[in-house]
C-alpha cells in the first residue's frame, strides 16, 4: 500500500508537465499596435498635414525601399483611412507642395529582417528633401523587433526641420506588427482596426 | 527543475518510510490543489488555476502536534482581450497572455484542535520558499523570468479517518502569500483549495 501510493505520487508528479491549460490563438490575435510620440512636442501646434501619395513598400535585397508602385492594393485604403482620423482630430490635409506642417509617410515591410528601424526609416527623398535623415527623440530600435508584414506610419514635424543637420523630426511613430503575415494574408478589417487603434491609444494627438 | 524535486522527494521519503517502520508517527499525503487568486494579484490573474497538486509529510511529535515539509505546484493562466497599455512616451495594443507558475517549498508545523471523533480539524502554518515563473505575452512578443521569493500560508484543515486502514481523507484551506515583488505584481495572494488522501506510516 505504502509504495503504491508513492508511485502514484511520482506519476502525478512527473504527468503534469503540462503547467497550463492549452489555449487557441488565431493570427489576428498576435497583432500588436504600438505607438510612440515625441513627449516634447506640443501636437496642437500643427494646423495642416500632407501624407503619401503611395505606401511605401520595402523588400530586403531590392537595394533601397521604393514606393509602392501600385500593386499593393491596401495602399489608398490605409492613406484615406488615416487621413480621416487627422482631420477628425482637427488637422487639414493639403498637398505636399503646400508647405504642410505635418508630414505622414506609410511603409509596409514586405519581407522578413530588414534588419533595425534606422536601416530604412531615413530613406532619402522618400519625403522630398533629399538627404535629409529621420530623427527620433527616442531609442526606437530597442522597442519593436519588426516582422514581415509589419506597417509603420510616421508623422514628421516639417515646421521646424533640421536644415543645418538635414534632419526631420518624427513626432509620432506607430508601429503595427504581424498584420500582414503572407501577400494572401492581407486583411482590411485588421489593418483598418490597426490605424483606428493607433488614434485612439495616442489622444495627444489633436489640434 | 522538476527531475531535481522528484529526486529529492524520493530520497526524502524513502529516509523515512525507513525511519518510520513499526510506528504510525509518519503521515504522507498527496493532495489535488485548486489555487483561486486573491487580493492584488486577481489584477495580473483572476480565474482559478485547477492545475495543482501537493505533497506532504508531517511527523507527529504528539498526538496533537506535528511537524512536516511540503511542496506543491499550481499553474495560473489567464487571457486578457485585446486592450492598449499606455507606458511614458506610447501605448501598445494587443492581447495579453498571463502566466504565473507557482511552486511553494514548505516547513510547517501542524496541530490537531480535536482528535475526539472521526474528523479531525487542525490548523497549520507552514513557511518557505517559492519558486515562481512569470511569463506574459503582448501578441507574440513575451517576457519570461524566474525567481524565489519567500512565502507563507496558514491552513485550517480536517483529517477523516477511513475506518482502520490507516488512510485518512483530507481536506483544507490554505492561504498562500509569497512577498514576489516583481514585473509589477506585488504580493501573490491565493486560497489553495487541497483535496486529498492521508496515509499513516
Amino acid at each position: 500500500m505504502k509504495n503504491l501510493l508513492i508511485v502514484l505520487g511520482y506519476a502525478l508528479l512527473i504527468s503534469s508537465c503540462a503547467k497550463y491549460p492549452a489555449d487557441s490563438v488565431t493570427t489576428e490575435e498576435n497583432d500588436i499596435i504600438g505607438s510612440l510620440y515625441n513627449q516634447n512636442t506640443n501636437f496642437s501646434s500643427y494646423s495642416t498635414f500632407a501624407i503619401v501619395d503611395s505606401v511605401l513598400l520595402i523588400k530586403r535585397g531590392a537595394g533601397e525601399p521604393e514606393p509602392d508602385t501600385g500593386y499593393f492594393r491596401y495602399s489608398d485604403r490605409m492613406i484615406s483611412l488615416i487621413s480621416q482620423n487627422m482631420v477628425s482630430r482637427g488637422y487639414t490635409r493639403v498637398s505636399k507642395d503646400s508647405t504642410p506642417d505635418l508630414g505622414i509617410d506609410v511603409s509596409v515591410l514586405n519581407d522578413a529582417n530588414i534588419g533595425s528601424y534606422t536601416y530604412w526609416g531615413g530613406y532619402p527623398g522618400y519625403w522630398g528633401w533629399y538627404g535629409y535623415s529621420y530623427w527620433y527623440g527616442w531609442p526606437s530600435t530597442t522597442y519593436y523587433k519588426y516582422e514581415i508584414g509589419t506597417v509603420v506610419i510616421n508623422m514628421i514635424d516639417l515646421q521646424n526641420r533640421n536644415d543645418v543637420d538635414k534632419e526631420l523630426t518624427v513626432v509620432w511613430n506607430n508601429v503595427a506588427a504581424g498584420l500582414v503575415a503572407s501577400s494572401s494574408n492581407y486583411n482590411t478589417s485588421r489593418i483598418d482596426r490597426a490605424i483606428n487603434i493607433m488614434f485612439e491609444q495616442s489622444p495627444y494627438v489633436k489640434k | 527543475m522538476k527531475r531535481i524535486v522528484v529526486i529529492i522527494l524520493a530520497v526524502a521519503s524513502f529516509s523515512f518510510i525507513g525511519k518510520a517502520q513499526g510506528s504510525s508517527d509518519l503521515q504522507l499525503s498527496m493532495n489535488y490543489n485548486i489555487g483561486i487568486p486573491m487580493g492584488d494579484f486577481t489584477d495580473y490573474i483572476n480565474q482559478a488555476s485547477f492545475r495543482g497538486m501537493n505533497l506532504q509529510v508531517d511527523y507527529y511529535l504528539s498526538d496533537k502536534l506535528a511537524i512536516g515539509a511540503s511542496i506543491g505546484w499550481n499553474g495560473f493562466y489567464q487571457k486578457k482581450a485585446r486592450e492598449s497599455y499606455e507606458f511614458g512616451g506610447g501605448a501598445i495594443n494587443a492581447v495579453r497572455y498571463n502566466y504565473l507558475y507557482q511552486l511553494p517549498l514548505y516547513l510547517k508545523v501542524q496541530y490537531i484542535i480535536s482528535d475526539e471523533g472521526n474528523i479531525m480539524p487542525y490548523v497549520a502554518l507552514a513557511a518557505g520558499g517559492h519558486y515562481i515563473e512569470h511569463e506574459t505575452y503582448l501578441g507574440y512578443v513575451g517576457f519570461a523570468d524566474d525567481s524565489w521569493s519567500f512565502g507563507t500560508a496558514p491552513e485550517l484543515g480536517a483529517l477523516m479517518m477511513l475506518g482502520q486502514s490507516g488512510w485518512h481523507f483530507k481536506l483544507s484551506a490554505q492561504y498562500h502569500l509569497t512577498f514576489y515583488n516583481r514585473n509589477n505584481i506585488g504580493t501573490i495572494q491565493n486560497l489553495g483549495i487541497n483535496m486529498g488522501f492521508n496515509y499513516d506510516f
